[in-house]
């Protein structure tokens, strides 16, 4: 067993088979670094919890074809990235930091699926970021590709 | 809590990787200034399948309108290259001929890049031909690759001059290369494929031959008939067949129309066959029933190519999409020129306009063009 604390000082035990599908934690392991608790000064508890359960899931995954259990990881899947998009970037950004490359893929393919079709408008406002674009640097983005741009089927919708 | 304003430029740059579709990539770019620069040309995959654009009839001017079935509007692209020429669609080019000089091109119609080719007078010459230029005498064209990816790529022509001929050309040859080998009918389609050409003649024949790339001295394997049909469904007036890739395989599509002689009427459409080719075998297999979540695109110079349906938006499964391509040249024509155009549901044969909205002057010739990034 593993332990790891998040920054909101909570401890964690995870198998060892588990956390090591994290390349950062497999390296301080190797290294002879992980004796006691690893500490995660980037993570917060709810965050470090959402990794656990995929790492738990994902434990035996090289088997996951031989047993079959492939379409069971794949709606495991499904539904682990069903959450908001704060909650997903923070699980992006644990990922990255721990240097899972499957989660972070898998959250990165998530946030790339939720923008498809959507309009700009719509995005900025889902996402709460503000337009610091000048007209015209907007402009010549849409000049690269002007078919590529709107049109009455996008979808405005904010969710 | 992560705000995405907190969110650094390069897990945006991880994200934008994600984004598979031209449409979705422009939009993520426009969003603010850290996307933007998040959101290289480097971080799209240049790979990834798009959905190719109607482009719409010629109009004598500089511009070129492109009709997005995703988007469901046309666009106006100013392309002064392409004006007066004609244009056959090859993935993202287009090659053209001007008629009266007998000047020949690729054009990227995005990038308004052009590839200049040996002329029509150097083609007819390759062949020991000194008439005077045909008027539209080409009759298909098909590339080995993409010119915007490789400068490894054959550019294959079958041409009219008083009977049928073959010619290539790769980069860096100053001339066209003729094929020394007859093929008694003129190309339906032609498709490369694994290192081959395919070539389909209205009469149902399936050549194939190779022809290496450039720095090669001797490029060309002789032709070699591939398939016979034996039936009588080829004999059909109004049918034309398409050779498509799908899934690592080779689809060979029949279209059957109905066909009157009154102007007004022209071609129609009524139903579609796909069947599995065996390219090693050379035979046809069993009947395609479905394509599964694919969509086929079929039209002007073949311009072949499938898509994975549930990547993109407002693109149906199990569709085979297909243009006006009965007459290339449809300068006499031009009331009938891209009435025969729609989307065929392989699963019950029902037939659907693909842009209600659109008056058939502007839709005279359509093609398939193949989008791409620019940036």
């Amino acid at each position: 067993m593993v332990k790891l604390k998040s920054n909101d000082d909570k401890e964690f035990e995870v198998e060892e088979a588990a956390v090591i599908q994290s390349e950062m934690i497999k390296n301080m392991i190797e290294d002879g670094c992980a004796t006691s608790v690893i500490p995660l000064p980037n993570i917060d508890s709810k965050t470090l919890i959402k990794v656990i359960e995929y790492l738990n899931k994902h434990i035996n995954m090289g088997k996951a074809a031989e047993t079959g259990e492939e379409d069971d990881l794949k709606e495991f899947d499904e539904q682990f990235v069903n959450m908001g998009w704060e909650e997903l970037f923070d699980v992006i950004m644990a990922a990255n930091y721990l240097n899972i490359h499957e989660l972070m893929e898998l959250c990165c393919q998530s946030a790339a699926d939720r923008l498809k079709n959507k309009s700009v408008r719509a995005v900025r406002e889902m996402l709460k970021i503000t337009n610091d674009l000048t007209e015209e640097e907007e402009q010549e983005i849409i000049n690269d590709a002007p078919w590529a741009f709107e049109g009455p089927e996008i979808d405005d919708t904010v969710n | 809590m992560a705000d995405c304003a907190e969110l650094p430029d390069d897990l945006i740059a991880h994200i934008a990787n994600h984004v598979k579709v031209i449409e979705d990539f422009i939009a993520f770019r426009a969003v603010c200034t850290s996307w933007q620069i998040a959101a290289t040309k480097d971080n799209f995959d240049v790979f990834s399948t798009q959905v190719p654009l109607l482009m719409l009839g010629a109009k004598d001017d500089d511009f070129q309108e492109f009709y997005s079935l995703s988007k469901k509007k046309v666009s106006h692209i100013f392309l002064p290259e392409a004006r007066g020429r004609e244009c056959f669609p090859l993935g993202e080019w287009l090659f053209t001929m001007e008629d009266n000089t007998g000047e020949l091109n690729l054009l990227h119609p995005f990038s308004r890049t052009q590839i200049q080719l040996p002329s029509l007078e150097d083609l007819m010459a390759s062949k020991g031909l000194r008439e005077k230029l045909f008027l539209s005498c080409v009759e298909k064209v098909a590339l080995s690759a993409n010119p915007s990816i490789t400068s490894d790529y054959v550019l294959m022509i079958n041409y009219h001059a008083g009977s049928n001929h073959l010619a290539f050309w790769r980069p860096r040859d100053l001339h066209w290369t003729y094929i020394n080998k007859e093929i008694p009918d003129a190309a339906m389609s032609i498709n490369y494929y694994k290192g081959h050409f395919y070539y389909v003649t209205c009469e149902g024949e399936l050549w194939s031959f190779e022809v290496a790339g450039p720095n090669t001295p001797k490029p060309i394997v002789e032709p070699g008939l591939l398939y016979w049909p034996e039936d009588g469904i080829f004999g059909h007036c109004s049918v034309q067949f398409y050779i498509v890739e799908l899934s690592d395989a080779l689809l060979f599509v029949m279209r059957y129309a109905n066909y009157t002689d009154d102007p007004e009427a022209g071609h129609k459409t009524f139903k579609f066959k796909v069947l599995e080719l065996d390219v090693i075998k050379g035979e046809l297999k069993e009947e395609v029933k479905t394509l599964g979540d694919s969509a086929i695109f079929v039209g002007l110079n073949s311009g072949a190519c499938s898509v994975d349906s549930s990547k993109f938006t407002g693109i149906k499964p199990n569709h085979i999409y297909f243009t006006d391509d009965w007459f290339q040249k449809l300068y006499f024509m031009e009331d009938v020129g891209g009435k025969d155009t729609g989307v065929y549901n392989l699963e019950n044969g029902k037939i659907e306009s693909i842009y209600p909205e659109l008056s058939l002057s502007r839709i005279y010739q359509p093609t398939w063009v193949m989008p791409s990034l620019i940036m």
